[in-house]
């Protein structure tokens, strides 16, 4: 009998879906609120900023990736930044709503229901990865409807479409490769609750571009190991050969994790 | 069938055991008891069974398929239910049920006859569900497949005396047709009136096996009695009933009672961590 079965997994992510679609619409709706609320913002926000970044030090304002004002009057600079900040709010989402797919069953022993059923623990662990990347994407495609629809409304010129796509793109990237660490992780273990360590994981990630950005050239290598960083609005935009050789190294990891989180899913015992 | 041969599962190392040297078989058509205090490693047995868990060591066999490297054709034919009854909050009864029957070959209208056999309300969402009623979906989860075996983890904890006669009719029949029923209980009423076998497990060890059909007890009568001087005595006693009466007659007894000790009453010893056969 084969272990994976396209059917059974779609049944069983339509379930996942039904189960948490309270969250899932939930954040969804949150984010395309906030993403709505800056956007729609831009005309002014544009104004106030310009003079509230003068008033700031330059060191500051490169800190927070901000020291280029021109961002300010351009509609697509702008949603890079406002992008990079509302980025780590999904990036958590995506590592709790991610590692709760497969811990919560567990803890709660819904398990026992669920594996009861003629499924294998390939279909269950696949299932819910695909759960989790439609829930990740719901809620990018959410905050890229409602930039599109102000884009439109106020964006005039300096909406450039391409552009916008190409930041959505490669930027939102760094949800997903939390939501494949967290996958990975709740695949491993269930033993502790691996949504406060997803979470942890993305924190720890940004305050390591952070600090890149703080000691500038002594640890540039520091930006390497913070997605946020690498896959910077601005630097998807470059996308240049470093950029390029990134996505190929963090999607090899990404690849890498869902497979030893689904190996080892496969050979552990349910913590139940 | 159900074949297990030495199983043995440690969460930690092999000392801190859960489960050691555990062998028995369930046959079809038969309905086997497993009996134990909490603790006692019927939950690990069982989860090994159905490949919750892995065994460190040992074999187990359903229907000659090998549980860990067969497990999800096996499910085509084994119907579980765990003592938990952990169920997802957010959907009806009726939701639940469609979800079940879309992995096996039955139609919702199963789900339906036996829902209201048990009187169950499909359209009520689980979070809204009481112990007792959590425990009828379990239940008519784990008969909703044609299965030819049953593992059925503590199945009548929470169920009404009605509800719990009307499962053992429908366990009964299953029995009937040639399935093979492993159920764990504390009900040792149940144990008694139901099961053709009875595995008694303790520490992680199975310190007895009794055949129901063929079943001895070491001590057959209980004997209390009471004089006038206010003495009371209770004793086990297995030998020839007329030395009983002899003896007694020598006493002036207040009071006497001799009854005839249920295979319930024995099991008790197994809790009580009294002596093993």
């Amino acid at each position: 009998m084969r272990e994976f079965d396209i059917k059974n997994v779609t049944k069983l992510t339509k379930f996942n879906i039904k189960n948490n679609k309270k969250q899932i619409i939930g954040w969804s709706i949150a984010i395309f609120s906030i993403m709505f609320l800056y956007m729609i913002l831009f005309p002014s926000m544009k104004d106030i900023a310009e003079a509230e970044f003068n008033a700031m030090p330059e060191g500051l304002l490169e800190l927070f990736g901000m020291d280029n004002l021109t961002s300010m009057n351009n509609f697509i600079s702008y949603f890079g930044m406002i992008y990079n900040i509302i980025l780590i709010a999904i990036s958590i989402f995506a590592a709790t709503f991610s590692a709760n797919l497969l811990y919560k069953e567990e803890k709660t022993k819904t398990i026992e229901f669920l594996y009861s059923l003629k499924v294998s623990r390939v279909e269950i662990y696949v299932s819910k990865f695909v759960t989790a990347f439609l829930a990740v994407l719901a809620v990018v495609l959410s905050a890229a409807i409602s930039t599109t629809i102000c884009g439109f409304i106020n964006g005039g010129e300096t909406f450039v479409f391409m552009d916008f796509i190409q930041i959505v793109k490669i930027s939102s990237f760094t949800a997903f490769f939390f939501m494949a660490i967290s996958i990975a992780l709740s695949g491993i273990s269930a033993k502790v609750s691996m949504s406060a360590i997803g979470s942890g994981v993305v924190l720890v990630c940004y305050m390591l571009g952070f600090l890149a950005n703080l000691l500038g050239t002594r640890a540039e290598w520091l930006k390497y190991l913070s997605p946020f960083e690498i896959f910077s609005p601005q630097n998807a935009l470059l996308f240049d050969q470093n950029i390029i050789a990134s996505l190929m190294i963090y999607f090899s990891l990404f690849v890498l994790f869902i497979f030893v989180g689904g190996y080892v899913y496969r050979k552990r015992d349910f913590n139940i | 069938m159900i074949v297990v041969e030495g199983l043995f599962h440690s969460y930690t190392n092999d000392e801190n055991y859960a489960v050691s040297d555990v062998s028995f078989t369930v046959g079809d058509g038969e309905i086997v008891g497993f009996v134990g205090k909490n603790g006692a490693g019927k939950s690990t047995t069982i989860r090994a069974i159905v490949n919750m868990i892995f065994p460190t060591k040992g074999k187990i066999t359903v229907n000659g398929l090998d549980a860990v490297q067969n497990a999800k054709e096996i499910k085509g034919f084994l119907g579980y239910m765990s003592s938990d009854c952990a169920l997802y909050d957010n959907v009806t009864v009726l939701e639940l049920f469609k979800f079940c029957v879309e992995f096996s070959d039955v139609k919702i209208e199963k789900a339906e006859e036996l829902a209201k056999y048990f009187e169950l309300n499909l359209d009520k969402k689980i979070s809204e569900l009481s112990l007792g009623n959590r425990k009828k979906v379990s239940i008519i989860q784990s008969l909703l497949k044609d299965s030819d075996v049953l593992i059925l983890d503590e199945p009548t904890n929470g169920l009404d005396p009605l509800m719990q006669s009307k499962f053992f009719e429908l366990i009964v029949k299953k029995k009937e047709e040639g399935t093979a029923v492993f159920l764990s209980s504390h009900n040792l009423s149940e144990i008694e009136k139901y099961c053709d076998k009875v595995i008694i497990i303790k520490d992680g060890k199975i310190v007895d096996r009794i055949d129901m059909k063929s079943v001895t007890i070491k001590h057959k009568q209980v004997v209390n009695y009471k004089t006038f001087d206010g003495e009371q005595k209770v004793f086990d006693f297995d030998g020839d009933i007329n030395e009983l009466v002899a003896e007694l007659s020598k006493i002036k007894l207040n009071s006497l009672e001799i009854k005839t000790k249920t295979v319930e009453e024995e099991f008790i010893k197994y809790y009580e961590g009294g002596e093993q056969r």
